[in-house]
């Protein structure tokens, strides 16, 4: 976990993220789209360009006061794309697996499930590229996000496909999810650690493992197991998996016991037990709190990302305190937002950092509900950037700048977004 | 066999998702000269109406609504020939359509096999469709209701804009919409001015029935 961010200079990073009592309860964000969107860079160029990508990512995340600067691509396809798998790329949003034409259609297809040339190809250069760029301008190591061999078998065999195989060919979804471990993502894990030895964790998303995707019983012997056949491949190198990204467990009638089945594969995770709106909202943050706190954990909740969006400021700043007062006691507790929508008002956002700011502030005040939360007046992204560019302390190129929506226009960098 | 039997044994075929078992016994209820109507209402119907409430109760999980889905399919598939001019379509038609930058059609495939069974005329435009194409659509199909799919948070706002879009469109002005999708909320539906929300393929089959039927959803 990083020590300090030089991007966003805050301090709290290597307090709040090792769990001490100490500083403010962090506040950290899921924001391609949100990003892609404030700069008006094209998301063909952001999402194929590691210096545009990198930039925009560090600058918003400095820009809204996010205390960890996270590079989180299009988690799902990076080495999907890699092996073979046709995307579909759009024109405003992330590119997505196209899951009607997977690219294990049928069993001799499986021999395609391989990476012949390790961080060659797709878009693993430009992933490469951005951790070292990442390392450049925070002056911290990066902590890498990508895909779990689970939901990496649901974009290239569809999750239709698999759940079929799963039901009614066990052995050869057991054969496909082996493959996808072992001649794709360990080898591709060795050319990461060699490009970024300083990070010590590969942080894998695996959303489609979520209930009620996938019953407890498909957990154990699906995800899990492939999860931990990861972690002893890559042990040797000094090197440790982690994943993130479920969901779904107020869909299940013992929450607990998939909790407990997440934080056994999500150790290593150095943003903690990742959690998420909107079950944390409908089970109430104490079963999460009791799992994070029996495995010494960091607790990170994720705040709903239509209530960021729509939501009313009264809601969003309720929605903070609430986990802050059920959260926070004892320290090491995270915020994050989920994933902003583009059109997320960027007030709402500032609005959410201010309230974890201000009642997260450790030691945690027992009468939250008496703490105003006030948000400074904020300068426009324009503006930011135009600041950004006369004291460019972390040596950003602005190469896409002529792409984006401030191009040639000074006067407009002041006054819009 | 007697036909309470062989329809409870179909009942069971969906629930177990088993597509292999159901094609025998639908040959067999054919053969007992049970009508394509019977099979589907008597037999099918009620074993996904027992998978939908299975899996509001949290007792199974997509897999297994996936299984009792192409078990159906694989059983109205059969049934297809002698449902033909008859039955299919009379509950009215149904346009379904994924909204624009988003790919995932699990949901809508599931609903659109359901409405089937339950009687209506589909019509998929598939995953990724421009507000475009579904007023055009609109004006050649002429369905009784539009039902929008969205997964995707950061695909919300295109129900917004299709809603606008079609609403404006002499075709659209009439009829009812129906959203559904991992990232739709009820509030959500309501405040873009759908008719109804499913928050599941078996709850958007009931509301489907209400819609035309002109019963309150």
């Amino acid at each position: 976990m990083p020590t300090k961010s030089r991007s966003t200079d805050c301090p709290v990073n290597d307090v709040a993220f090792s769990g001490r009592e100490q500083g403010h309860v962090p506040v950290y964000a899921q924001i391609n789209d949100h990003a892609m969107f404030l700069t008006g860079v094209s998301a063909s160029r952001f999402y194929r360009d590691p210096i545009a990508f990198t930039e925009i990512e560090l600058l918003v995340a400095e820009y809204y006061g996010f205390d960890l600067p996270l590079l989180m691509w299009d988690v799902y396809n990076i080495e999907a794309e890699a092996i073979g798998q046709k995307l579909k790329f759009h024109r405003h949003n992330m590119p997505d697996i196209d899951q009607t034409r997977p690219l294990v259609r049928r069993e001799a297809d499986l021999d395609r499930v391989r990476l012949d040339r390790p961080g060659a190809t797709g878009r693993l250069p430009q992933f490469l590229a951005s951790m070292v760029l990442y390392q450049r301008y925070c002056g911290m190591e990066p902590t890498p996000i990508l895909c779990a061999p689970f939901s990496l078998a649901c974009g290239i065999r569809s999750y239709l496909g698999l759940i079929s195989d799963i039901k009614l060919r066990p052995a050869f979804a057991h054969e496909l999810l082996c493959r996808i471990c072992d001649d794709v993502l360990v080898p591709w894990y060795r050319v990461l650690h060699q490009t970024v030895p300083g990070a010590t964790c590969i942080v894998v998303a695996d959303a489609w493992a979520s209930p009620p995707n996938v019953s407890m019983r498909i957990f154990e012997e699906y995800v899990e197991p492939y999860v931990m056949r990861l972690e002893g491949a890559i042990a040797p190198m000094d090197l440790h998996v982690g994943t993130i990204g479920y969901w779904g467990e107020s869909h299940l009638k013992n929450p607990a016991a998939f909790l407990e089945a997440k934080a056994r594969i999500s150790e290593h995770v150095p943003l903690g037990l990742m959690c998420y709106d909107p079950d944390v909202e409908r089970l109430g943050v104490k079963v999460y709190k009791d799992v994070a706190t029996a495995h010494d954990r960091l607790l990170t909740l994720g705040i709903d990302a239509l209530l960021l969006r729509s939501g009313t400021a009264r809601a969003i700043t309720q929605r903070v305190r609430q986990y802050i007062r059920d959260g926070a006691q004892g320290g090491r507790l995270a915020l994050f937002l989920n994933n902003l929508t583009v059109d997320t008002p960027p007030s709402h956002i500032f609005l959410a950092v201010a309230a974890a700011r201000t009642l997260g502030q450790y030691p945690i005040q027992q009468h939250l509900d008496s703490l105003v939360v006030r948000v400074p007046r904020q300068e426009s992204f324009g503006e930011f950037v135009h600041r950004k560019q006369e004291n460019n302390s972390e040596g950003y190129t602005f190469a896409w700048l002529d792409k984006s929506r401030f191009s040639g226009k000074q006067n407009a960098i002041r006054g819009s977004i | 066999m007697e036909k309470t039997e062989i329809l409870g044994i179909l009942s069971r075929c969906i629930v177990d998702g088993d597509a292999n078992r159901i094609k025998i016994y639908i040959r067999d209820a054919l053969r007992m000269q049970l009508s394509a109507m019977t099979i589907l209402n008597e037999g099918l119907m009620p074993g996904m109406s027992v998978i939908g409430r299975q899996f509001r109760d949290n007792d199974v999980y997509v897999p297994e609504v996936i299984m009792a889905a192409q078990a159906l399919a694989a059983a109205v598939k059969m049934l297809k020939p002698f449902l033909v001019d008859r039955c299919t379509g009379n509950r009215g038609k149904v346009m379904l359509a994924t909204v624009p930058d988003d790919i995932h059609d699990l949901g809508k495939n599931i609903l659109g096999i359901m409405l089937e069974g339950a009687g209506f005329s589909v019509v998929d435009l598939g995953v990724d469709v421009p507000a475009s194409r579904i007023v055009k659509a609109l004006e050649t199909e002429r369905p009784d209701i539009l039902g929008l799919s969205c997964t995707l948070t950061i695909t919300l706002t295109h129900i917004k804009e299709i809603i606008m879009v079609v609403r404006q469109a002499p075709a659209g002005r009439q009829v009812k919409i129906l959203l559904g999708g991992l990232s739709v909320t009820p509030r959500f539906a309501k405040s873009v001015g759908a008719d109804a929300y499913g928050i599941d393929a078996s709850v958007a089959v009931q509301k489907a029935l209400s819609m035309v039927s002109g019963s309150k959803l």
